[in-house]
């Protein structure tokens, strides 16, 4: 079914709607939503909250983009806003730690994040899953584009309608996030 | 080519986004430069995960699991809406209740004092009261009338 009768059918009886929008969706959504956070879970989580989302709003929907880029843009807030929301909790957890002795909370340590790693990275003996770190230490816009990009592989021009950007500025912030990865990479298998 | 400049392409070689004459002279770069080799491969291991690092299978309780969460959200809307409109009265009954209790305060501020009321007969001079009690005591006259009257 494509995305305008898939909306008029939605319009009409919404549940029913609603349902083969998800099964149409919901793989592209807990892949983006995984190429932001890197853990299953986590992904479908976030999923979930995106489909929430298009529930409540889907009225609002004006039609003047593809349906899949509202999606894209929805499921990419919901991941960025999810690990905002982690980075604050580590960081009252640290400050829980540092003035209450007693406290049961456990910061996320370096050596931690190996088991935390999703089971491909430890079945895939090839890598090392710095590229996870990596990727997460990109700037806002280059992370969004590349992982846009490589999890996905969207087009350079749906990517562009994703961020609300022109095409050469994709185009530079994807080039950007490969220099940078590089270099983050190379720096990190030089000193191993 | 040295190992710097190899480097600095390595991902765009990876990615194969390079000329031909460049991608030439990094393969043959890589061919004689072991270190180089060992991290292109490395690398190439890094980007080849990426390509790969998708979920193909989707959790068969997604959608049960997604109806659940939203109609519990639902729930909890319709709960908000009621308690916001619950408390709104509420808050708009205690408004007006401290209006009148503040005006009835206000009000005891400024009640009529009787030992401050003055007549206001007192303060007038004798002449004003002489001027008064004649002017009140004297009957209006119609000027055509003393006019008709003085003809005649």
């Amino acid at each position: 079914m494509n995305d305008k009768k898939l909306i008029d059918l939605i319009e009409k009886n919404k549940p029913a709607g609603f349902k083969n929008l998800v099964d149409k969706y919901q793989r592209l959504v807990i892949n983006i939503c995984y190429g932001f956070v890197h853990n299953r879970q986590d992904a479908e989580d976030i999923a979930q909250d995106v489909f929430i989302e298009v529930y409540r709003s889907i009225e609002r929907f004006r039609r003047k983009s593809k349906l899949s880029t509202w999606l894209y843009r929805i499921a990419v807030n919901k991941s960025l806003n999810y690990i905002r929301d982690n980075k604050k909790n580590t960081w009252f957890q640290s400050l829980d730690i540092l003035f209450n002795e007693n406290t049961n909370a456990k910061v996320l340590e370096p050596e931690d994040s190996k088991n935390n790693m999703p089971d491909k990275i430890t079945e895939n003996k090839e890598t090392s899953g710095y590229i996870y770190e990596a990727i997460n230490a990109l700037p806002e816009n280059q992370q969004i584009a590349f992982t846009l990009k490589k999890y996905e592989d969207l087009s350079y021009k749906e990517i562009a309608d994703v961020m609300k950007l022109s095409l050469s500025s994709v185009e530079s912030l994807i080039f950007r996030a490969k220099k940078n990865l590089q270099k983050k990479l190379i720096e990190h298998y030089k000193n191993l | 080519m040295n190992c710097k400049e190899v480097e600095n392409k390595l991902i765009f070689y990876i990615e194969d986004e390079l000329s031909l004459e460049f991608r030439e002279t990094i393969s043959a770069h890589l061919k004689t430069c072991s270190s180089c080799n060992a991290l292109y491969e490395k690398i190439k291991a890094d980007i080849d995960f990426l390509h790969t690092d998708k979920i193909e299978q989707i959790n068969p309780g997604f959608y049960q699991k997604l109806e659940q969460k939203i109609k519990k959200s639902e729930k909890e809307q319709i709960k908000n809406t009621v308690k916001q409109v619950y408390f709104q009265a509420l808050a708009y009954a205690a408004a007006i209740i401290l209006a009148v209790f503040i005006g009835v305060a206000l009000g005891k501020e400024y009640q009529v004092n009787e030992e401050y009321v003055v007549d206001e007969n007192e303060n007038l001079s004798e002449f004003q009261l002489f001027a008064e009690s004649y002017s009140t005591d004297m009957s209006s006259e119609d000027i055509y009338e003393v006019i008709i009257t003085d003809n005649e």
